[in-house]
């Protein structure tokens, strides 16, 4: 029961980062139909700036979080800019190539300019371990897990109360009829596109804090993790992507924790394949018609 | 006496949406029958319900066909074109990327067998299939005066053609019943004389029963040997073009106050 | 019937002078051993490509574990050579891969193709060559991660010439037949095929099965070849790098796909020169392309000697 509750805790946190890289995927899939193949690489590039601006500049925690949340949302909104939207009236399969070249280019890129070596991570919060009834929470667990779910909520908040996000949905269900209705469709687009890399890059940091381990092809993995939890929870629904990221997480952890850690990755294709198989629209997919 | 298609008490439900409410007709060999109503009165529907696209709710279909009697109520859409039951659409659905001539051979593909070996070694009886395909369709295309857009790609050609072809290809299927949905939606009044001409050609020449649903009445009135009224999902009226242009209950219904 | 005997004969005779075109090459030096080896692999995928575009491009379904079939074929071969090492074995383990790649495919399509459409599919897919590569990750006979080394050499430059021609041939008569236009049907519009009477997953399957039996056929010589093998070799960069080609050379276009592995073949081996500032390089010049040119190289255009031999009006088609 102890290592139970123990596998709980640390899938709770995996589970968390997940979530928040499938919100990106999720909503920008939502809105343009884009597997959006370089947002793994957002969370690197978020990852990155933390390391930066806390190794150079010594930035507390916080701050950290809000640089890499706002150069990972800039890069967002210029990738959309420059590679996607000349592609809009394109065939998709070619807006999802030039995804896997920007992909590409985001990963040698860094590699290029940095080194393509792991680095550790600044310990930019001391982690403190609290033992309750044997099981072992880490401050940084707790601030993973309280940072992603603030983080969804702020975004629940903004889809359903504000304009900007009633402008996401109406874009994602019908984006000619919303341009007729006086939206500006870009704007629309380039607001997701800064919203789901800013979570992108915050899950890039808490990565950073939990591994302490960083490189530039840190992205790729987690990125398809992270879009098969968006595509499990039904793409275009936030609270679908949020369960579709802790159930992976909490899939990986268990498997691990049985020591058949070699099989994780095809269980959770496998689960994949049998929830698309059941529930082709995922869990969440058809239940709840909010769309972003 | 056995009809060649027999419809009872169909009901088709989307969640709380009765779209066809305990319809029954029937067809006769060589028939030249209509189906009108208002629009939403559930036409499509029933002719979706009838060409397998979607499984009624509760109700039977009955075939009756070589001496024998096919249940089409569980049947696919696949089965049911090989029973001989083929359709065109309201919103024209061509393959819009294949020639002419593609479109045509492939409503023959469950008409000819040509096995994977013998294609891909491109075996005599290979070409022997081919040959036998492409002078079928040939013919097709020679008597609805498509020969020389045989290699035009569907979605190059003008509106009216598109149409003509869509039946062309539903004919290729061999069909004992066509079922044209709007065949003259968006045709002027001569396209819509030569279209009547040619529905009845096709039911004539290829000896087989034709269900159309049409909102041309001059086209109707013209054609149909008998008419269903639908409105509201239910059969209003049937009877012949006369009967149907007297009934007060049509006309209130149907056409509306003012009409005349 | 008689004019086809021209066109058949045209293309053997370009099959054949090509060969011994490169053999000349071969022997006069112009073709080194570094270049040989660059033929070698655009070869390879060129068996890869074509396949996969039959998938997406002509029965128009998006399938992104094309990796996952590539590995079966050669792990096959690495395995069945290994103990029996001869030209037979080398056969008989194509043979072996190709059962295997298109019983794999039989189950997943059928399982998959029924429900899933687009991105869903292609997700579906890419776990399916995941689950693949998962088990030959953790399998004592395939060596595990490491992989599996001292292949046997069954399988040189005139060998996967002659399957780049066979794996063609068999595709491009499979497309130019009543299966391909049912397919390319099923394609433009599942629901106007179904009301044709065609057997809509039946043939998606068939397209599915034979696209994945050219991948076992280029794993098996990959495998032959390279003369080793590890999982890593067949992951999600692989299938995309074969998507690439694909899309590249235009959807829908087999000339297209041959054009694209020969240039990305040709790009990777110039860029070898460039270092570490390869990859951003290819990277650049991937989005610039499909920037530019959306609908690939050649979009669906189809080289054909019906277009440049004259025949008389009454042969044609």
């Amino acid at each position: 029961m102890q290592t139970f509750l123990q596998q709980i805790i640390n899938a709770l946190s995996l589970g968390s980062i997940y979530a928040l890289l499938a919100l990106g995927y999720s909503m920008v899939y939502g809105i343009i139909k884009l597997i959006n193949f370089a947002h793994g690489d957002i969370y690197m590039l978020g990852a990155f700036t933390a390391y930066f601006v806390i190794n150079i500049w010594h930035f507390n925690f916080i701050t950290a979080l809000l640089a890499a949340m706002v150069i990972s949302a800039l890069s967002g909104v210029l990738i959309e800019y420059f590679a996607y939207r000349p592609l809009r009236k394109s065939p998709r399969i070619a807006v999802l190539i030039t995804a896997i070249g920007v992909s590409f280019l985001l990963e040698n890129g860094m590699s290029y300019l940095v080194g393509s070596n792991a680095r550790s991570f600044p310990q930019v919060i001391a982690q403190v371990n609290y033992s309750m009834g044997g099981i072992l929470i880490s401050n940084i667990q707790i601030l993973i897990l309280g940072i992603a779910l603030i983080l969804m909520v702020l975004l629940q908040l903004i889809i359903k109360k504000t304009k900007m996000g009633r402008a996401m949905r109406a874009v994602s269900v019908d984006p000619d009829a919303a341009e007729l209705v006086g939206i500006n469709v870009n704007q629309t687009i380039s607001f997701t596109f800064a919203l789901g890399s800013a979570l992108a890059g915050a899950a890039g940091i808490l990565i950073g804090m939990y591994y302490n381990s960083i490189d530039p092809l840190m992205g790729m993995t987690p990125g398809i993790k992270a879009f098969v939890a968006a595509v499990l929870g039904g793409i275009g629904s936030v609270p679908g992507a949020a369960f579709g990221g802790f159930l992976i997480g909490i899939l990986e952890t268990l498997f691990q924790s049985v020591g058949l850690s070699a099989y994780k990755d095809a269980v959770v294709y496998l689960v994949l394949i049998i929830i698309l198989l059941f529930l082709p629209a995922g869990i969440f997919g058809k239940n709840i018609k909010e769309k972003v | 006496m056995e009809h060649l298609l027999q419809v009872e008490h169909v009901v088709r439900k989307f969640g709380g949406l009765t779209a066809v409410d305990d319809v029954s007709l029937y067809l006769n060999e060589h028939e030249l029958v209509a189906l009108i109503g208002p629009n939403g009165a559930g036409k499509t529907t029933l002719f979706n319900l009838l060409t397998g696209m979607v499984p009624a709710t509760s109700g039977v279909i009955d075939l009756q066909t070589n001496k024998q009697k096919y249940d089409l109520t569980h049947k696919n859409a696949m089965q049911i074109a090989d029973l001989g039951l083929s359709r065109t659409f309201q919103n024209i659905r061509l393959f819009k990327n294949l020639s002419v001539m593609e479109n045509v051979l492939t409503a023959m593909t469950s008409k000819y067998k040509e096995g994977f070996m013998t294609a891909v070694l491109r075996l005599p009886s290979f070409y022997r299939t081919e040959q036998e395909m492409k002078s079928e369709a040939h013919q097709l295309l020679e008597i609805f005066n498509l020969s020389a857009e045989e290699q035009t790609l569907a979605k190059n050609l003008p509106y009216g053609i598109q149409r003509r072809l869509e039946i062309v290809r539903a004919l290729a299927t061999h069909p004992q019943i066509l079922f044209l949905d709007e065949p003259a939606a968006g045709m002027n009044p001569e396209e819509t004389a030569d279209l009547t001409d040619l529905i009845k050609y096709i039911q004539e020449q290829f000896k087989i029963t034709v269900l159309l649903i049409e909102h041309d009445m001059s086209l109707v009135m013209n054609l149909a040997q008998r008419i269903y009224v639908l409105d509201q999902g239910k059969v209003l009226a049937s009877g012949e073009p006369a009967q149907i242009k007297a009934n007060p209950q049509v006309i209130k219904a149907y056409l509306g106050e003012g009409a005349d | 019937m008689k004019a086809n005997w021209k066109y058949i004969l045209s293309w053997l005779i370009m099959i054949i002078a090509g060969f011994y075109l490169i053999n000349i090459l071969i022997m006069v030096g112009v073709i080194d051993s570094f270049i040989e080896n660059m033929l070698v692999m655009i070869g390879i995928n060129i068996i890869l490509a074509t396949g996969l575009n039959l998938i997406i491009g002509f029965s128009g379904q998006f399938s992104l574990g094309h990796a996952g079939f590539m590995a079966i074929g050669a792990y096959t071969t690495a395995i069945i050579t290994q103990h029996f090492d001869s030209e037979l074995g080398f056969i008989i383990s194509l043979i072996v891969g190709i059962v295997l790649a298109s019983i794999i495919a039989l189950i997943v399509g059928t399982a998959t193709f029924i429900r899933l459409k687009g991105d869903y599919l292609a997700i579906a897919t890419l776990g399916v060559a995941e689950i693949i590569r998962n088990i030959i990750n953790n399998l004592k006979i395939t060596g595990g991660s490491a992989g599996m080394f001292n292949i046997p050499p069954l399988s040189s430059w005139p060998t996967v010439y002659i399957m780049v021609c066979l794996t063609t041939i068999v595709l491009l008569n499979f497309i130019r037949s009543r299966n391909g236009r049912a397919i390319k049907a099923v394609r433009e519009d599942e629901l106007a095929a179904e009301a044709m009477g065609i057997n809509t997953t039946k043939w998606k399957v068939e397209a599915f099965i034979l696209g994945g039996a050219t991948a076992a056929i280029a794993g098996s010589m990959q495998a032959a070849y390279v003369q080793t093998i590890s999982p890593s070799n067949f992951g999600i960069m692989e299938s995309i790098s074969i998507l690439v080609i694909v899309v590249l050379g235009g959807v829908g276009s087999m000339t297209g796909t041959f054009l694209a592995a020969i240039v990305l073949g040709i790009l990777d081996t110039v860029l070898q020169n460039f270092g570490a500032l390869r990859m951003v390089i290819y990277a650049i010049a991937l989005i610039l392309i499909m920037l530019f040119k959306p609908s690939g190289l050649l979009g669906n255009w189809e080289f054909s000697f019906k277009k440049i031999i004259p025949t008389n009006k009454k042969e044609r088609d």
